[in-house]
């Protein structure tokens, strides 16, 4: 099967931060892999070290005071996080390119959207004629959906809407044709009509030509529609890795249970009950508890989870959760 | 029924760019336009639409935070533009707002106690220190929180608990109605769920009546009796919640249901409703239904004529062919 | 109503259901009271220029005070015979044209700089923060009116209309204050205006109206308190310029009258003799450049500590 095929493997990757507080372990040792031409999603609450995660596979982590403590990012079997930063800027932007939450900072206001999308391509290669460049921005912008390419192409970024940067965005990282997307929150900011087109619009991409995508959301519903996989991270560590329909259907960890039983019902029935709510809040990462780091706010929680910082166990197939009472418990 | 608490009438809130002092255009946007809605007491009542649709104005404008520029409001029969600026003042302590971002709701430069004592301040300058300081106890617990916290910056806290402080102040002066402004919509999932609790849970105590502002449908679902769905300033259609959601009848309700993402994989292939293009701008709007140059149903006489509310099966649609 | 009873039975002060709102189980981060100005006072310790600044403005304020107890010379004792004398043992910056000791009268000037440059800054500071506030809050003509002073204020060569209302008022110290705290307060006034119109728009504002507080009471207590760090690096910068602006004016001669030992006077002075005996000159000057560095780097070093936290 050739949806077996990695083209990422993050093993073990610990991102850490110096602060005057002391040190931010913001990712800890997390391992997960992107299978060719699938979409991987990376879900959690805020300071989870999702957003850490993408930026240090693209190395853009500012060091200091961040800094890539440990493991490996391999893409196409080549450990990103020793290439030198000259080697990374190739690499960036025409093998691997991201999406940002923020359409609008994420765009230079004083430069045309044309320019800016036809910049990539100059960059990567150099030897592009004029009319050429301007030929394939024209082409992606139509891809993208945006009404009018031929004129749009001489629009500044706030002569749009924020739907349409975010396909300007979207036509910027898929220019050179990248093997892999980054998509940080890449609908958060948006309405939720202008949601819906922008998903379908990066879904119907991907199928059509086939690059495999990292979503970072906190929307479990954003999940549910677009991933293949799915990680579930808290307090920066994957807590529970497996297929969509696994997670969804069969959550293991008790994290993973509470999330999806926080969300209010779509289904229509159970208005007015009480909402399923996890106590507490997130440890702060410069005092994480040494056991589990889900386990003061568990409910299921017995005295060895508050000991040792359970191993990520298979629970199925395909489906690993970092739980002691995995197996016990379901 | 229920008793009216909030109530108003054809109520317009426009906002224009001021022309230089050496001239120039002035420009005029209508946040909201001609918009009545009947808040019953002790009802949730939602407004729900997506950006510059009007829902945060006309909250604001509900509880007179923005100058309005037609119609009325009533707060128990009583007409706030007619108020006094003192009988107005005084009024504040029975309608209150909770806002969404609690980062920019909570002044940095003042302690927990600090700002939960301006409302006794401004209202009850009279009270002693010693009783301040327990009402601010007691009400720092009916939010879940401890009452040594008083002596702490807001910036030491997390959202959530930011929030609740932002509740608390709402809840000092014991308010009749309060409109919470995307309440929720800064906040992470797990904690949404604590805080719609905590306002369920305040709503029964203290018998509250919300004026519920968000964009998030199931949100809404889980927390509204009635709903108000705007689109550019007017409410396109008003019904009970339960009822709106299993059978729209304005073509955007209908769509706006549908574009919210199922956390359901199985899902994933159901037929999906997509709305063409961009929310139009609220400078120059189309003429007609401001809906029709998205609308997939859209005809003639929807470009031309601006559709009334018209009662449906006790709803209030603004729809030309209402989808019966 | 029966759902009226069912509430009054059902005291949920903290429904302790195991979901929800269980006070015990929030806690508030570990470090304790930790103020801004905490936050700022740590990252200015940490800026060495500023520190640098700091101690000489002390180490000056601290000279300046003691002058009368410390030195052993007189600053307005003439003596002819000992006239434009080279820095000496006995005299260790020299002596003026009219023989008297140059370090004291340095020191002494440093009085004078030292309080033309607080008290003018802080005036202008001040008149500067209330308009700016008054023009930002209340908006419309107010906005309109103060704003177009400023524009005149500021389209003038500052030392120009400083040296105008010297003339009209007539030269001495107590005019130096009008007239220095006329010219500055404009540029306050901007800087504390925008960042109202900026708090203005914030939540917390908007609580405080929905609460019913009275406008003035908003000013005082929630507008200026969140201006004040701002305003705090406007008013240490504007010391030094002000400063320099007392040197300018009494080096024209229309600032601080002789026998007064103003620093600029003391330039102004000696420049006869910038050929014959330089250090006449050259000492005041140096003393200004001192003051107003050191000044400067302090006020470079309170901005920079305040940054991050305005930019929130």
């Amino acid at each position: 099967m050739s949806a077996q095929e990695t083209i990422l493997d993050v093993k073990n990757l610990r991102t850490l931060f110096l602060t005057r507080k002391g040190i931010v372990p913001a990712v800890d040792g997390i391992s997960f892999s992107v299978r060719k031409g699938k979409v991987t999603g990376l879900v959690g609450e805020s300071g989870c070290g999702k957003s850490v995660t993408s930026l240090s596979i693209m190395g853009l982590i500012p060091q200091p005071p961040g800094k890539i403590a440990g493991g490996e990012i391999l893409f196409e079997g080549r450990d990103l996080s020793k290439l030198s930063y000259k080697e990374m800027c190739r690499v960036r932007g025409k093998d691997i390119s991201m999406i940002f939450q923020e359409p609008m900072t994420s765009l230079n206001p004083v430069k045309t959207v044309g320019y800016q999308v036809g910049e990539v391509l100059r960059i990567h290669q150099r030897d592009v004629a004029d009319a050429e460049v301007r030929r394939r921005v024209v082409e992606m912008l139509d891809l993208v959906g945006i009404p009018e390419p031929e004129s749009r192409v001489r629009a500044f970024p706030h002569q749009l809407s924020g739907g349409l940067r975010q396909r300007v965005m979207i036509a910027m990282a898929l220019i050179c044709d990248p093997k892999l997307l980054v998509a940080d929150e890449p609908t958060t900011a948006l309405d939720v009509t202008i949601q819906a087109q922008v998903l379908k619009l990066m879904m119907d991409l991907q199928r059509r030509i086939g690059t495999s995508i990292i979503l970072i959301t906190h929307d479990l519903g954003v999940v549910a529609e677009t991933c293949d996989d799915v990680n579930v991270m808290y307090a920066g560590s994957i807590v529970e890795q497996g297929d969509v329909f696994n997670i969804f259907r069969n959550p293991s960890h008790p994290y993973t249970r509470g999330l999806l039983r926080s969300i209010p019902d779509t289904g229509g029935t159970g208005r007015k009950e009480r909402l399923f709510s996890i106590d507490g809040m997130v440890p702060s990462l410069t005092d994480l508890p040494p056991g589990c780091r889900f386990a003061p706010r568990c409910t299921q929680a017995r005295e060895s989870c508050f000991k040792e910082m359970p191993e990520l166990v298979p629970v199925g197939e395909g489906h690993f959760v970092r739980c002691n009472r995995a197996r016990e418990a379901c | 029924m229920n008793n009216i608490l909030v109530q108003t009438k054809g109520l317009k809130v426009t906002f224009s760019a001021e022309a230089g002092m050496f001239g120039g255009e002035a420009r005029v946007v209508k946040a909201v336009d001609d918009v009545s809605i009947d808040i019953a007491e002790r009802e949730t009542y939602a407004l729900v639409g997506e950006s510059g649709c009007g829902k945060t104005t006309l909250g604001r404008a509900i509880l007179r935070l923005v100058p309005t520029t037609g119609g009325q409001v009533f707060f128990r029969g009583e007409d706030l533009s007619s108020l006094s600026p003192e009988a107005m003042r005084s009024l504040r302590r029975k309608m209150q707002i909770i806002f969404q971002d609690p980062y920019a709701s909570l002044n940095p430069r003042m302690r927990v106690r600090e700002i939960l004592a301006e409302p006794f301040r401004t209202h009850e300058p009279k009270m002693s220190a010693k009783d301040v300081d327990e009402r601010i106890a007691a009400l720092l617990s009916v939010v879940g929180m401890r009452s040594d916290t008083m002596r702490k910056y807001p910036h030491q806290f997390s959202g959530g608990q930011r929030q609740r402080i932002g509740i608390a102040r709402a809840l000092a002066l014991n308010p009749e109605f309060i409109v919470c402004d995307e309440a929720v919509s800064a906040l992470d999932v797990s904690i949404q769920a604590q805080v719609l609790n905590l306002l369920s849970d305040l709503q029964k105590e203290f018998r509250l009546t919300y004026l519920f502002i968000t964009h998030n449908l199931s949100v809404v679902r889980h927390i509204a009796d009635k709903v108000c769905v705007m689109f550019l300033g007017k409410a396109m259609e008003i019904g009970d919640t339960e009822d709106l959601f299993a059978r729209p009848f304005h073509p955007y309700t209908k769509f706006l249901i549908a574009a919210a993402p199922v956390p359901d994989p199985t899902q994933r292939d159901r037929e999906r409703l997509l709305l063409k293009g961009d929310i139009p701008s609220p400078i120059n709007l189309p003429p007609g239904c401001r809906f029709s140059t998205r609308c997939p149903y859209a005809q003639e006489r929807c470009r031309m004529e601006e559709p009334e509310a018209v009662a449906l099966e006790g709803r209030a649609v603004s729809c030309h062919y209402p989808l019966v | 109503m029966h759902d009226d009873e069912r509430v009054s039975d059902n005291k949920m002060k903290t429904p302790d259901s195991g979901q929800g709102i269980a006070p015990e189980k929030i806690e508030v981060k570990k470090d304790d009271v930790e103020t801004l100005f905490g936050d700022v006072f740590r990252a200015f310790q940490k800026n060495r220029s500023a520190l640098v600044g700091l101690c000489v403005v002390l180490f000056i304020t601290v000279l300046a005070l003691s002058a009368p107890y410390v030195l052993s010379h007189d600053p307005y004792t003439m003596n002819l015979d000992n006239r434009n004398q080279p820095p000496s043992e006995a005299h260790w910056f020299g002596t003026d044209t009219y023989g008297r000791d140059l370090m004291a009268r340095v020191i002494f000037g440093a009085r004078i700089s030292l309080v033309i440059g607080l008290i003018p800054a802080f005036l202008a500071t001040c008149i500067g923060s209330i308009l700016g506030v008054a023009s930002g809050f209340y908006g419309g003509k107010t906005d309109f009116w103060i704003m177009r002073l400023a524009d005149v204020v500021l389209a003038f060569p500052s030392l120009l209309l400083a040296m105008v209302i010297m003339y009209t008022l007539g030269a001495n110290l107590f005019n130096i204050f009008i007239a220095l705290s006329i010219v500055g307060w404009a540029s306050t006034s901007r800087i504390v205006r925008s960042q109202t119109l900026a708090l203005k728009e914030k939540e917390f504002v908007e609580a405080a109206r929905a609460l019913g507080v009275k406008k003035r009471t908003i000013i005082f207590r929630h507008i200026l308190p969140n201006c004040l760090p701002n305003i705090m690096v406007v008013f240490t910068m504007s010391i030094p310029s002000a400063i320099m602006q007392e040197a300018g004016l009494s080096f024209l001669g229309v600032g601080a009258q002789p026998p007064t030992p103003s620093w600029g006077l003391l330039v102004s002075q000696g420049k006869e003799f910038i050929f014959s005996a330089p250090w006449v000159a050259i000492i005041p000057g140096v003393a200004i450049l001192i003051l107003v560095l050191a000044f400067n780097f302090m006020g470079d070093g309170l901005r920079d500590a305040i940054d991050p936290y305005m930019k929130d």
